[in-house]
């Protein structure tokens, strides 16, 4: 679906991608992990054309990305951001609306269609009830489901996140991923999310793709890479692992003995 | 607001003389203490005076005393001997100071801070106000004869000016009729009203300001009542007939019909309250009458 | 009331405020004054407030920012500096004075957006500043070309500080075109504007070129600040005020509030251009400061009513 190759990416002169190669499959839902400005982000960016690398290149449905129109891109890749701030006083359903942008001709308003599509995923992230009120008066963890529902409005084939629910409580945040995990079930959507929260990203991924200092260290199963070895690589942590729950998702990290501060005495 | 006062500071900076509000202080403190400097001080060889309104320029070189001054605006005419130290809202204190004046000859007005600054800076000053009618444009005629001790010829120009006057309103009253005159002194619609002694110099000459009733020197007026009041003539300071025939909806005003719009007179000979103004009605008399006698089949 | 019907309503008001008008003034009424003197004024009155309340509600919306106006931003200013330093170069034709306003307007506003910019948003503080930075500075200018190159014509001074009084016929007719057609398009591209409103990469992932789109909207808003300064000079808080009413009334999505900008500016400016008229009769008043006097408590009401809200 989505393929990079020998992929570099610098700002200005500091290098945030170094030679990436990744190819993600279709329906597949693959977690960027890594430290702080690892590159996660800037990969992201790269794959939704926002950035575009200064070598390699970026294949989506096997055609370069550049070659394709925004709105057909739109209707086939977007990305549900944190950080979407409002000014005007929108509605809820006028934010999903919006995101049938990318079906309505410029200077037309929606169809019937698009209303009803729009409807569908507004019940599908449970926003329905919110569709009247200004997108500022929400919680963030509403807003987050708003910006969810507009993405999926699109009807999208690829979902790239970065880090949806960094502003989110815990129960709100599992609560977004037990939704969208459902979406991925449901709609064999494609999922490639930037976490910083390792535990979520064994919990809900199929694959991993361990990231530091813009370069990738290891690619696959999460068992895989968030072993010991890669995790004191990318983060220079000692950590002991465990894997416990169904189908061994459960991820619990526990510090190395010799660097536990409160058994230094 | 701040915006307002800048543009009409602007406004008045460059055709002071128009424009500003007239008020009769002459026996003001700032005058009583020139005057005072002058009887007191006055050395025995020639003045050297900075004039700093263009019509304080031309009244002293009607007085004979031109050989004193020594500094004038940007909007006199150079001339020799004469350096120029800006106008009188922005003139150059550097210069003015550099050109050793013995007094200063200054408009009056209430926005300007110049005047007390040269006053601090322990120059004597002569205020002359606006005047707002003939009889205040002589009596600012004496005043500054009284600075420079021409009172007689001051008297002088006052009687010729006032026998042509005279000649000019007899001649006026052979006319039929009194025309009804719409004054433009700048674009758009700038007028002046019946306080501005100009407004009664050119009623002299049969014409009659449609504005008159308006308490102040000038103002910016509405087309509307211009065309209401349907102007006879128009003396037009700035567009030319052409320009004001394309108005919208002043073909059918009277002057314009007629061709009755003066718009090639000496602006500056017209508007400044100086001696020169008494040439500049004479021929704004002459032609008024060449355009009656043009049109006198249809009036 | 559905949006619709509620542009219905504005436009039959902005039908009747025409007549209201058309009928009064300070001449006695009658059919040649109406049709020659205030039909005209009128009309102008009617485009320069469309003009400048499109024109502010593009700004809103490019800039994120519902304070942001021509006149603060100091594109008013760039389009007068343009008809100023044309005029000394004695390019006096209408062509070369829309020209240069319609090119100082736009430098200017790209000007004062990439200064104000930072990390890809435009916060109100940067915004406000150095859009009073680039009007000071824009207005010594005015003020330096007027001291090294003009004499008497105090009345383009005059004419900078916004009055519908008179303009050049030339001029009227140009802006006669291009407003109604500038409007036209801003409205083809107020999706764009809703889109842009949410940020930048927002834009981009509903499939909205946003370079692309800001440039466009940019121009136009440019196109219509430099028609209506050519016209009437420069008229603060239409921009303002105008977009903010009518986003209580219509909401926020600019399909609906561009063409209802269109028309609540048209009634503002017409309105205020009816006290302009009357109120001093027969000596006029600039309808720019008409619209400070009305303008400025209504900005103070904005920055307090805002005060604690998030922009």
């Amino acid at each position: 679906m989505l393929r990079l190759e020998d992929v570099s990416f610098r700002y200005r002169t500091t290098p945030a991608l170094r030679h990436i190669s990744l190819t993600i499959e279709k329906g597949e839902w693959l977690c960027l992990v890594g430290p702080n400005s690892s590159g996660k982000s800037t990969l992201l960016r790269v794959m939704s054309r926002i950035l575009r690398p200064q070598s390699g290149s970026v294949e989506l449905d096997k055609r370069p990305l550049d070659m394709w129109e925004l709105p057909a891109l739109a209707r086939i890749l977007t990305v549900v951001s944190s950080e979407d701030y409002f000014v005007f006083p929108f509605s809820v359903e006028q934010i999903v609306l919006m995101g049938r942008t990318p079906f309505v001709p410029r200077g037309r308003t929606e169809s019937a269609h698009d209303y009803a599509v729009a409807h569908a995923v507004m019940n599908e992230t449970d926003i329905w009830h919110l569709r009247g009120r200004a997108i500022h008066e929400l919680s963030s963890g509403e807003r987050q489901r708003v910006l969810l529902a507009r993405a999926l409005a699109q009807e999208p084939q690829v979902l790239l996140l970065d880090e949806p629910t960094a502003h989110l409580d815990i129960g709100h945040e599992w609560a977004f991923f037990d939704l969208l995990a459902r979406l991925h079930e449901e709609k064999n959507l494609t999922v490639v999310c930037a976490l910083h929260d390792l535990c979520l990203a064994a919990r809900y991924s199929e694959r991993v793709a361990l990231l530091k200092e813009g370069s990738l260290l290891n690619v696959g199963h999460p068992q895989n890479v968030l072993a010991p070895k890669w995790i004191e690589q990318a983060f220079g942590v000692a950590v002991d692992v465990t894997w416990m729950g169904t189908g061994n998702r459960t991820l619990t990290l526990t510090p190395q003995l010799k660097g536990n501060p409160h058994e230094k005495n | 607001m701040l915006k307002t006062e800048t543009v009409n500071f602007e406004r008045r900076s460059m055709n002071g003389e128009l424009r500003r509000r007239g008020g009769r202080r002459f026996f003001s403190s700032a005058v009583l203490s020139s005057w005072f400097v002058v009887f007191t001080f006055r050395p025995l060889w020639a003045m050297r005076i900075v004039s700093l309104l263009p019509s304080n320029t031309e009244i002293l070189d009607a007085l004979d005393v031109g050989e004193q001054i020594v500094g004038i605006t940007r909007f006199d005419r150079p001339s020799a001997g004469r350096e120029m130290v800006g106008d009188f809202f922005q003139p150059s204190l550097e210069k003015i100071v550099a050109l050793h004046p013995d007094y200063l000859v200054v408009g009056q007005s209430a926005s300007s801070r110049v005047t007390r600054r040269l006053q601090e800076l322990g120059f004597p000053t002569v205020e002359v106000p606006n005047p707002r009618s003939l009889e205040e444009l002589f009596d600012s005629f004496r005043l500054l004869a009284r600075t420079v001790h021409r009172e007689a010829r001051a008297e002088e120009i006052i009687e010729d000016m006032r026998s042509r006057f005279q000649k000019i309103t007899e001649r006026s009253a052979r006319i039929p009729k009194r025309l009804r005159t719409y004054i433009e002194i700048d674009t758009p619609f700038w007028t002046i009203g019946g306080h501005d002694f100009l407004s009664e110099a050119i009623g002299t000459t049969g014409a009659k300001n449609i504005f008159s009733d308006l308490e102040r020197p000038s103002a910016q007026v509405s087309p509307e009542v211009i065309v209401e009041r349907d102007p006879e003539l128009i003396i037009s300071f700035d567009l030319k007939a052409a320009q004001l025939a394309r108005r919208a909806g002043w073909k059918n005003v009277s002057a314009i019909r007629k061709n009755f719009v003066i718009d090639d007179q000496d602006r500056d000979r017209l508007s400044r309250p100086s001696p020169r103004l008494i040439d500049g009605i004479e021929d704004l008399q002459a032609k008024i009458e060449s355009l009656m006698i043009k049109n006198a089949p249809r009036l | 009331m559905r949006p619709g019907s509620k542009l219905m309503v504005l436009s039959l008001t902005v039908f009747i405020v025409a007549a209201v008008a058309l009928s009064v003034g300070p001449a006695k009424t009658s059919f040649p004054v109406v049709l020659q003197l205030r039909l005209p004024r009128v009309l102008l009155g009617l485009l320069v407030g469309m003009a400048l309340a499109v024109a502010g509600t593009i700004y809103q919306g490019l800039l994120r920012n519902p304070l942001a106006d021509p006149y603060f931003l100091g594109t008013s200013s760039g389009a007068s500096i343009g008809i100023v330093l044309a005029g000394a170069l004695h390019l006096r034709s209408p062509f070369w004075l829309y020209l240069a306003a319609f090119f100082f307007a736009l430098l200017s506003i790209v000007i004062v957006y990439r200064i104000a910019q930072t990390h890809g948003r435009v916060p109100i503080q940067t915004l406000i500043l150095s859009g009073i930075l680039m009007t000071t500075f824009i207005n010594a200018l005015v003020f330096l070309v007027f001291s090294l190159f003009y004499r008497q014509s105090f009345m383009t001074l005059f004419f900078l500080l916004g009055t519908l009084t008179e303009g050049d016929p030339l001029l009227l007719k140009i802006s006669l075109a291009v407003i109604p057609l500038s409007v036209a398009i801003s409205w083809y591209f107020a999706q764009d504007l809703n889109v842009l409103s949410q940020g930048e990469e927002s834009a981009q992932h509903l499939g909205i070129d946003p370079e692309r789109s800001k440039k466009i909207l940019f121009t136009l808003a440019s196109l219509l600040v430099a028609s209506a300064v050519a016209v009437s000079g420069m008229i603060g808080f239409v921009g303002l005020m105008v977009p903010h009413v009518l986003r209580m009334i219509l909401g926020p999505d600019h399909r609906q509030l561009i063409p209802g900008a269109a028309l609540g500016g048209a009634l503002l400016l017409v309105v205020m251009d009816i006290v302009a008229r009357t109120a001093a009769a027969p000596v006029e008043i600039p309808v720019g400061v008409v619209a400070a006097l009305a303008g400025t408590p209504f900005f103070v009401y904005l920055l307090k009513r805002k005060k604690g809200e998030v922009f």
